[in-house]
């Protein structure tokens, strides 16, 4: 009757399972799950959270075998240098063979969320027959559908007073069971008909930056008329226009919509008339925020947006001019999220517009703000967690703006509660960085990216060794960081020996020699992912620390010095690591190549799955 | 493609590397050398540039290394970017596979094409900015240089006038610094009067209806759609 570890048995299963439902970390799950067999059992049972940080870490049969009452999954393909065309299109990241093992081994699956894999229209379909009860579908970063395959998955949206489908049958079979067997079997056969797909309740469709081929223009009508149920949609990044009264309709059935992003086509008339049914908006993405200066549309705009009690968050407004930015002044209180990347208004307006935000906690803005726009957000946005500035002219054939150092310093002085950081501009100073980290080392994420690659510190031409050292060293809780500018072997010292907490680092054109990556290898306890592109890094530093690599999920290093033969000793030595060379220009085969060819990209990350068995034509697994 | 005629260094020396330039200097030359058109340079192919590998790449890092950062005898170079790195690591850290006339007819090649910094993107997808993003401000660029909206200037006293394009600034302020520029006089705004009245000229504009209005008065947007013509006039007629 006792087995094994006597107290595990102690309780019943379904007590363990309760306590067990109090942890929501993975890391804590997975910990709880090597203490015994039972616990092993129970564990595997008992989790309904899924995330998958490489999808060539784990066969997908193996991970639905292991924890079959999986409710939320989460899947992540392509490096994410992939983000800037570093990886080739046809790499992989292919979603089919997940989707299938979910489709099989998950049909109460309720929320996936895939980012940067290859979704096809096919695994769409799929997605909507297979899932009775789904509710949240978020794509980011996605590509290899088409507005075809969200037809699909409209068309598949039922809302049902029932929330799941069994519940339905049995209602249904026990009202006709006393009118005899006919009856029953007539109900049977209409339940489960192949025509009638299941019942779901889709409350949120989340495209996020993803590139969508648009070759069905009304997708969004194949909504059907009982489909009640969206919270949220986000679909931002369709290219094509999208019908607007038929989204006025389904906007105005859905009461608990509280998300709603729209694409940059539809024009701001229609933008208008269509914001104005939904006053409930939390989180609103406008379209095209620029026309003709028209009195009746200002004051429509005005009102609509007056009319809004509970805006949070806003994006959206591309191009956007002064002429309609003043009509919406009355939500900047209320706002916690702006996201303003893709408005290219000028300072002036910019920075009337912020300064009005005094409750923000999360700004995206571009550079347009400049330095001063940046000293008076300071001032104003004291709850400022959050910022990112994105460059207007990155490549230089604009007259110059106004954003230097001075404006990040300015930020990090001023908002006492900035944790995170990213931010693009063409000068930097160790003293700045100093500055920084003195006033904030509650940083967790600090990207810089000085837009000319080994750009010193400005005044005293040193490299910015220093100032990114302070940052490691002040900012104890440091989790990402990406560094840019001129910078030698000495600041990988600093990043290996502080950098505790450090679990992502970006690295390009920066280094010496290998001792840099040395340095990173062989300190940064807690770091998982690495991408290094254009640095002097090579394979001493990679084979004398090729156990490190299997503490992390994922090393890329493009354009480095790396040769084909140490890719090849990294293999032997190291079998729980899929090591892939990646060549777009060569056509003959990786084993006639000698060992000192020098290697374009490699990705190396670890698995239990053994080599993928898709891999294209320009990559090789060593 | 490119003019090399503006700068007096010759591009193949290690020691102009064009991160030690001060900013400025390399806004310079950017502009200056940005006469090429930008469609050209986004519809430019890489695969000529394929053929150097990553080696070449990696010596271009490391010679700017190998360059000392106190050293102030350099000049912006003719080719900003990868091409003045590219060039002088090749002549030294030239990878014992690749003959001489191979890295001479690539240099050629790369002269050819390493012009502005679109290409330097283009080469190596720098900054990393996500595709979104990248799109958007590619379109927009391209809007802005495909539409233009030339205006006649004239200044009082000169019988021969220039033409100036509007829709190349975003404000008055960047207009004001290209008509102090193109006419090498203070003009000033209503609103700001530091220069004594003499010497001070005004900017007016003739506008839709034919009356002659100060410049500064409207929002830029609505000026851009009344503005015929623009007139330089001395400050103490107005």
């Amino acid at each position: 009757m006792v087995r094994g570890f006597g107290w595990a048995a102690a309780f019943p299963d379904e007590v363990w399972e309760h306590v067990f439902s109090f942890l929501a970390a993975d890391a804590d799950r997975n910990a709880v799950a090597l203490v015994c067999r039972a616990w092993h059992r129970i564990e595997r049972r008992s989790r309904r959270r899924v995330f998958v940080g490489n999808c060539y870490a784990v066969a997908p049969a193996a991970a639905v075998r292991r924890f079959p009452e999986v409710r939320a999954a989460a899947i992540k393909g392509k490096p994410h240098f992939a983000d800037f065309n570093l990886v080739p299109t046809d790499w992989g990241g292919g979603a089919e063979a997940w989707v299938e093992a979910m489709a099989e081994g998950w049909p109460h699956l309720e929320e996936l969320r895939l980012k940067r894999m290859v979704v096809s229209d096919d695994c769409l379909e799929l997605i909507a027959r297979s899932f009775k009860n789904f509710g949240v579908l978020s794509l980011v970063s996605c590509d290899g559908f088409s507005t075809a395959g969200l037809a699909a998955i409209a068309a598949n949206c039922r809302s049902s007073p029932v929330h799941t489908s069994v519940g339905l049958e049995v209602a249904i079979l026990v009202s006709v069971a006393s009118e005899g067997v006919n009856e029953l079997s007539l109900v049977y056969l209409l339940l489960s008909s192949a025509d009638i797909p299941y019942l779901r309740n889709l409350r949120e469709l989340d495209l996020h930056e993803n590139e969508v081929e648009d070759n069905c223009l009304n997708w969004i009508s194949h909504f059907p008329e009982s489909f009640t149920s969206l919270v949220s949609l986000n679909i931002a990044c369709l290219e094509g226009d999208v019908n607007t009264s038929v989204l006025e309709c389904l906007i105005s059935r859905c009461p608990n919509l509280k998300t709603l992003r729209l694409n940059h086509a539809m024009p701001l008339e229609k933008l208008v008339s269509l914001l104005q049914r939904a006053p409930q908006l939390v989180d609103v993405g406008t379209s095209k925020f620029s026309a003709d200066h028209h009195p009746e549309l200002f004051s429509k705009l005005e009102s609509t947006f007056a009319g809004f009690k509970h805006l949070k968050s806003l994006s959206g407004i591309w191009e956007a001019g002064p002429t309609y930015l003043p009509a919406i002044y009355s939500v900047c209180e209320s706002l916690t999220s702006l996201n303003l990347c893709y408005a290219t208004i000028q300072s002036p307006e910019l920075l009337k517009f912020v300064s009005r935000c005094k409750n923000l906690q999360r700004l995206w803005v571009m550079d347009l703000i400049e330095d001063n726009g940046l000293i008076a957000v300071a001032a104003s946005c004291k709850l400022l967690q959050e910022l990112r500035v994105f460059p207007s002219d990155p490549y230089g054939v604009a007259p110059p703006i106004s954003l230097t150092e001075h404006g990040l310093v300015a930020i990090s002085a001023g908002c006492l509660m900035l944790h995170s950081v990213l931010y693009f501009c063409r000068q930097m100073t160790n003293a700045a960085l100093l500055t920084i980290a003195n006033n904030r080392p509650n940083l967790t994420c600090f990207r810089l990216c000085i837009i000319e690659p080994h750009t010193p510190d400005y005044i005293s031409q040193e490299p910015l060794d220093a100032g990114f050292s302070a940052i490691v060293e002040s900012c104890k809780d440091l989790r990402r960081l990406s560094l840019s500018g001129l910078l030698t072997d000495r600041v990988f010292k600093s990043i290996g020996a502080s950098a505790n907490r450090l679990e992502m680092l970006s690295v390009a054109f920066a280094g010496d020699s290998d001792a840099g990556l040395h340095y990173i290898l062989s300190g940064c306890k807690n770091l998982r992912k690495l991408e290094i592109r254009d640095c002097p890094f090579g394979d001493k530093a990679l084979l004398d620390n090729a156990s490190k690599l299997e503490t992390m999920r994922s090393l890329w290093m493009s354009s480095c010095s790396v040769t084909l033969g140490a890719c090849r000793q990294l293999a032997l030595k190291m079998p729980r690591l899929n090591v892939e060379v990646i060549d777009e220009r060569r056509g003959r085969p990786l084993e006639s190549w000698p060992d000192d060819f020098p290697v374009e990209k490699l990705y190396i990350y670890r698995t239990v799955a053994g080599p993928r068995s898709d891999t294209p034509p320009c990559v090789w697994t060593v | 493609m490119g003019d090399q005629s503006n700068s007096p260094s010759s591009s193949i020396d290690s020691s102009s590397h064009p991160a030690l330039c001060s900013t400025s200097s390399i806004f310079q030359t950017r502009r200056d050398l940005l006469s090429t058109d930008l469609k050209l340079g986004l519809g430019l192919s890489t695969s000529a540039l394929h053929g150097c590998s990553s080696k070449e790449r990696y010596a271009s890092c490391e010679t700017t290394m190998d360059v000392s950062p106190s050293s102030q005898s350099f000049l912006p170079p003719p080719f900003p970017g990868p091409y003045a790195c590219m060039s002088a690591s090749l002549l030294r850290f030239m990878p014992s596979k690749f003959s001489s006339s191979s890295v001479s007819s690539m240099l050629d090649r790369s002269k050819s094409f390493c012009t502005s910094s679109v290409l330097w993107e283009q080469l190596s997808h720098w900054p990393p900015i996500k595709p979104l993003l990248r799109s958007t401000l590619e379109e927009k660029v391209h809007r802005s240089h495909s539409k233009t909206f030339f205006v006649k200037v004239y200044m009082e006293g000169l019988p021969i006038g220039r033409k100036l394009d509007l829709l190349s600034h975003n404000g008055y302020d960047s207009l004001m610094r290209t008509l102090r520029r193109m006419f090498r006089t203070t003009i000033t705004c209503p609103d700001t009067s530091r220069v004594p009245p003499e010497k001070a000229h005004v900017l007016t504009y003739e506008d839709e209806e034919g009356d002659w209005m100060m410049v500064g008065d409207v929002p830029w947007e609505f000026f851009l759609r009344t503005v015929k013509r623009l007139k330089i006039t001395r400050a103490d007629k107005c």
